[in-house]
């Protein structure tokens, strides 16, 4: 999907809404929608992830996508998306776009714990063009998380701790721990304003 | 958009053993459930299969039970209707009352379970040791059995107690990090107010200063003023005493010197 302007971007309707409680979930069974523009490594990050559940029991299903709507011809044999990961690139000005458009066509209850952004390239300032405010202030207005890590090739050790993390995101919300994802989105951030720091004259 | 899946084998159990209420962690309930496979006696082979299917069925009650909490959770959240006149900030206040009370409900119910659980725990445990054994019972357990259970009992009470011991070194580590805390605080707080008293003393200095330096300026104008019309008056007098003396001043090179000097105003 191209770059777009706010202004023309296309109304959601609301049968296009991504909704977490609109069809039955499964026991033993968690489906996760992940949500990038092409290059964020969807890929890489979805097989870690599949590697990893092949011990614990769970039947995970990962689905990419690049852009939200999702198409309706699958709407009735898609399963219910239990958890959404927004991946973005800092060095990829159009990741952030994308996300910024899909993010708007997701119900929101799905920021109460069951989707997070992923943020990719974090370190290194020289190839970015994406400020790490920009993607704060973003997760700040949706209220959820982010997670900075690795997708690509090149860290497979930062791939899996991130496969892991977003694994144990997964397992809460499609309720297998004895957690609701609400309680654990309440330890992750919380509304509480602490007094403003002083800051510092020089003379 | 593609798809990938994972394919399991088949489903590893995580739920507890016989006697206890709710998984509440696997890890904990994994060790407790090898125990009680290894060493409950009198089990014949068809025991460990009902076993795991009790197991699974007590597995699926409870995620049956939590997606129910879930669904009615969001429904009762999705009748509930908000204010629109009501600002961000009461919004706000309302989530933070909201999230520290699904906290302190949370922390309580798992404290129950955990309690329950171990009541349970030991009143097993205690049958299983000490009590004579009745009609139901074949054999009584072995001493070896008792004596695996007695260091395994022995074992968890060390590890408690060496819990206990870090969690209140723990906490006096917080308390001395919080009085930390506070102090830098309060000696940021002073560093600020030294600062702007500091910031102030110095604007007023270089106030005064300013002032100072025009009025001394003024001063020096004036008494150099003065002086030089004292200095012209002197002149005049010396000018007026030569001529009156009926001196012939312009014979003489030194008084004529003098006379003009006298007749030029002072310049500086």
């Amino acid at each position: 999907m191209a770059a777009e302007q706010e202004s023309d971007m296309p109304e959601v309707l609301p049968g296009e809404i991504l909704k977490p409680f609109n069809k039955m979930p499964c026991r033993d069974t968690a489906t996760v929608l992940l949500v990038g523009s092409y290059g964020t490594g969807k890929q890489q990050l979805a097989k870690a992830m599949v590697d990893l559940c092949t011990d614990t029991g769970l039947k995970l299903q990962v689905r990419t996508t690049t852009s939200l709507p999702l198409p309706e011809e699958n709407t009735d044999t898609r399963p219910r998306i239990d958890y959404i990961v927004f991946i973005i690139d800092l060095t990829n000005r159009l990741s952030f776009s994308t996300v910024k458009s899909a993010v708007q066509c997701v119900d929101v209850e799905y920021f109460l714990g069951r989707a997070c952004f992923v943020v990719t390239n974090a370190k290194g300032t020289s190839d970015q063009c994406v400020e790490m405010e920009e993607v704060s202030r973003l997760a700040d207005m949706y209220n959820t998380m982010y997670i900075c890590g690795a997708t690509k090739e090149g860290h497979p050790d930062e791939r899996t701790t991130l496969a892991n993390q977003l694994l144990r995101l997964v397992e809460v919300s499609a309720g297998r721990k004895n957690v609701s994802p609400l309680l654990l989105d309440l330890t992750c951030r919380q509304l509480s304003f602490q007094e403003e720091q002083p800051e510092f004259y020089t003379v | 958009m593609e798809v990938e899946s994972s394919h399991t084998r088949s489903a590893a159990v995580f739920e507890p053993g016989l006697c206890k209420p709710v998984p509440t962690s696997a890890t904990s309930t994994n060790s407790n459930r090898s125990v009680y496979s290894d060493i409950t006696p009198g089990q014949d082979t068809h025991e460990p299969v009902d076993a795991s299917v009790l197991v699974e069925l007590k597995g699926t009650k409870e995620w049956v039970r939590r997606q129910l909490v879930e669904h009615k959770a969001t429904q009762l959240a999705r009748q509930q209707d908000v204010a629109d006149n009501s600002t961000q900030e009461e919004v706000n206040a309302s989530i933070v009352e909201l999230q520290s009370q699904l906290q302190e409900q949370s922390t309580k119910l798992s404290v129950q379970e955990l309690v329950l659980e171990r009541l349970q725990c030991g009143d097993v445990l205690s049958k299983f040791l000490f009590d004579s054994p009745d009609s139901e019972r074949t054999e009584e357990p072995s001493d070896k059995e008792k004596g695996k259970i007695c260091d395994m009992v022995k074992k968890q009470n060390e590890l408690v107690f060496e819990l206990g011991k870090y969690h209140k070194d723990i906490q006096d580590l917080q308390e001395n990090l919080d009085e930390v805390k506070k102090k830098s605080f309060e000696q940021q707080v002073r560093n600020r107010e030294l600062m702007t008293l500091l910031q102030q003393r110095k604007e007023e200095q270089q106030q005064r200063s300013q002032e100072d330096s025009n009025d001394r300026v003024k001063m020096l104008e004036s008494k150099l003023g003065e002086a030089m019309s004292e200095i012209s008056r002197l002149q005049h007098i010396y000018q007026a005493l030569m001529v009156g003396s009926q001196v012939h001043w312009a014979q003489d090179p030194d008084l004529q010197e003098l006379m003009i000097s006298l007749g030029t105003p002072p310049d500086i």
